[in-house]
């Protein structure tokens, strides 16, 4: 193998050096310009670096603002839950938990309210004297502001019915109440009735709420008054209407949620069904027409939840237990007051009108009076008994004397033109007239005297 | 019951109040023997208080009806309640007694 040789080297003359300089000048020139180049494409990246910083910044912005806003909505979707779930707990602590028990009055509630809270608001309040007040209401609007109305109704109605008896007086100081402590635009719609459970009576004032119905044996009423919202108006004046009620008639109130409630077709339940329905089974018990009517609604809906609340407070009216006792007095006309005040108290609470009380008042007195002086020939050691019993039907009333009877036949009759003038003798007439039977024994020493219960009676 | 008379020219006025029964007959009667006492025959009974009325009580006014008349007078019977008048037209009294709906309108019959 050779070995490598020295290269050869020849010094440079001045001129190749000026040559080699110029020509290292030149590459350093390039070198300089790619420098320069990669200068200005590093600060372009760096550029390009930058920006897609700040995108990314601003993504991450974004996103942190999304997340934050987020957070704030579902904050405030908890507050709302939590505010409607303090309006219901609101309306329902409103709500009776305990509703007052009294003899002869049966209660049947269907209640549902609506997710939203619609404000609807019911009561029975005990008013002592067998006294009941009755409430059904629906306030405007919903949620938290409906149910904060509502509790003040309630305890405006609660507070001014203790005191008062009339149902015009109650509702128009709830009204002045309610205006002076509630906003603009919110007001109730309410019926209020009191009713003595004693005389059956019922005082009630319709502010245009949905006109509660009164079935009864062969008939159909709608319970209305004149009389604007509760709460809007403070120179509002109330209508106050009376009914007799009797055995076996059932009161259906209610509120909107019922007759508006939407099929799925967009169809209202409405009024005329309800009537109708109510109409149809009339002769049913409270609580079946109750369960009939929500059982209609729910298929008319289709089982779709309500827009709102649902309230439906049935009252029906029971027979009355029969009631019976016996009464023995001497022959003394001062002992009149006695009978006249163990009978008359007892039939004005079974509901028998003022007519009716003064035939049975009229008609007893005459037969008392009859058996003291003409039976027992007022001698005070001779007794008359009085047996007295009402039951749903009719009141009897049996007065017996110790005497030796007498001949219907024989007494003459005092309505006759040639009679007219007799100075006695009227009392067995007018017994006759006043009561539906006149009965006597075949002795004549005791006489059965019949009236029919008022709504039976043709006097 | 309560009763009060007055003369209001010649006619006297007896005003009952509460109810004419068994119990109330003798105080009744004695008023208008008052009047007789004082000859004064010419009776309006106003009625417009009174709250019940039985066939005693209508007997005390059917002496006083023959009373008067025996005597050349009256006895009228002014404003009695629904049910109160119901018995006058029950016993039929309403064919020989008068019944006026007002104290001027009784005063006034011949």
């Amino acid at each position: 193998m050779p070995k490598p040789s020295k290269p050869s080297r020849k010094t440079p003359s001045p001129n190749e050096w000026v040559l080699e300089i110029q020509r290292l000048k030149q590459e350093l020139g390039a070198l300089d310009k790619r420098l320069d180049e990669s200068k200005l494409a590093i600060g372009k990246l760096t550029e390009e670096l930058q920006a897609k910083n700040q995108e990314l910044e601003a993504q991450r912005f974004i996103e942190r603002q999304v997340t934050k806003l987020t957070e704030e909505l579902r904050q405030r979707d908890l507050r709302i839950q939590r505010e409607l779930d303090l309006a219901r707990e609101i309306q329902e602590r409103m709500l009776p938990v305990f509703l007052p028990d009294v003899p002869g009055v049966k209660v049947a509630i269907r209640y549902t309210p609506t997710d939203k809270v619609g404000g609807d608001l019911y009561d029975i309040m005990e008013l002592g004297s067998g006294c009941l007040g009755i409430l059904v209401a629906d306030v405007s609007g919903y949620g938290l502001p409906a149910a904060l109305v509502m509790a003040m109704s309630k305890m405006a109605f609660k507070t001014f019915a203790a005191n008062e008896y009339s149902p015009k007086a109650v509702i128009a100081k709830v009204n002045a109440n309610l205006c002076e402590n509630t906003l603009e635009g919110q007001f109730l719609t309410a019926f209020f009735a009191i009713l003595d459970s004693q005389t059956l009576r019922m005082k009630y004032v319709n502010a245009s709420h949905c006109c509660p119905v009164l079935a009864r044996k062969g008939g159909f009423e709608l319970l209305d008054t004149d009389g604007l919202f509760v709460g809007m108006f403070d120179s509002a004046s109330y209508e106050e209407k009376e009914v007799q009620l009797r055995a076996g008639d059932k009161l259906l109130f209610y509120t909107d949620g019922i007759v508006d409630a939407f099929s799925g077709n967009g169809r209202a339940f409405g009024r005329e069904r309800l009537h109708d329905l109510i109409q149809r089974h009339a002769e049913s018990d409270v609580e079946t027409l109750a369960a009939l009517i929500v059982d209609s609604l729910e298929k008319h809906t289709g089982g779709r939840k309500a827009e709102d609340d649902i309230t439906l407070v049935g009252l029906e009216i029971e027979p009355r237990e029969a009631e019976q006792w016996r009464l023995i007095i001497p022959s003394d006309p001062t002992e009149l007051a006695r009978v006249e005040s163990a009978i008359l108290p007892c039939l004005e609470s079974k509901g028998y009108s003022q007519r009716c009380l003064f035939a049975v008042r009229l008609a007893v007195e005459e037969a008392v009076i009859n058996a003291i002086r003409h039976g027992n020939q007022l001698d005070k050691a001779k007794k008359v008994t009085i047996d007295f019993s009402v039951d749903a039907e009719k009141a009897t009333i049996v007065i017996a004397d110790e005497g030796d009877g007498f001949d219907l036949a024989a007494v003459p009759d005092p309505t006759q033109d040639e009679n007219l003038e007799v100075e006695h003798g009227r009392g067995i007439v007018l017994m006759r007239a006043y009561m539906d039977k006149v009965e006597y024994s075949k002795k004549g020493n005791v006489v059965t005297l019949v009236k029919f219960a008022p709504w039976l009676s043709s006097v | 019951m309560q009763v009060e008379c007055r003369d209001s020219g010649d006619a006297t006025v007896v005003m009952a109040r509460g109810s004419i029964g068994e119990m109330e007959a003798d105080l009744l009667f004695k008023k208008f023997a008052e009047a007789f006492a004082r000859n004064r025959h010419k009776i309006i009974l106003d009625l417009t208080d009174v709250d019940l009325i039985t066939s005693t009580g209508i007997g005390v006014i059917m002496t006083v009806y023959k009373t008067t008349r025996s005597h050349g007078g009256y006895i009228r019977i002014v404003n009695p309640q629904p049910l109160i008048r119901d018995v006058f037209v029950t016993t039929k009294l309403v064919k020989i007694i008068p019944i006026c709906a007002t104290l001027e309108e009784a005063q006034q019959q011949a």
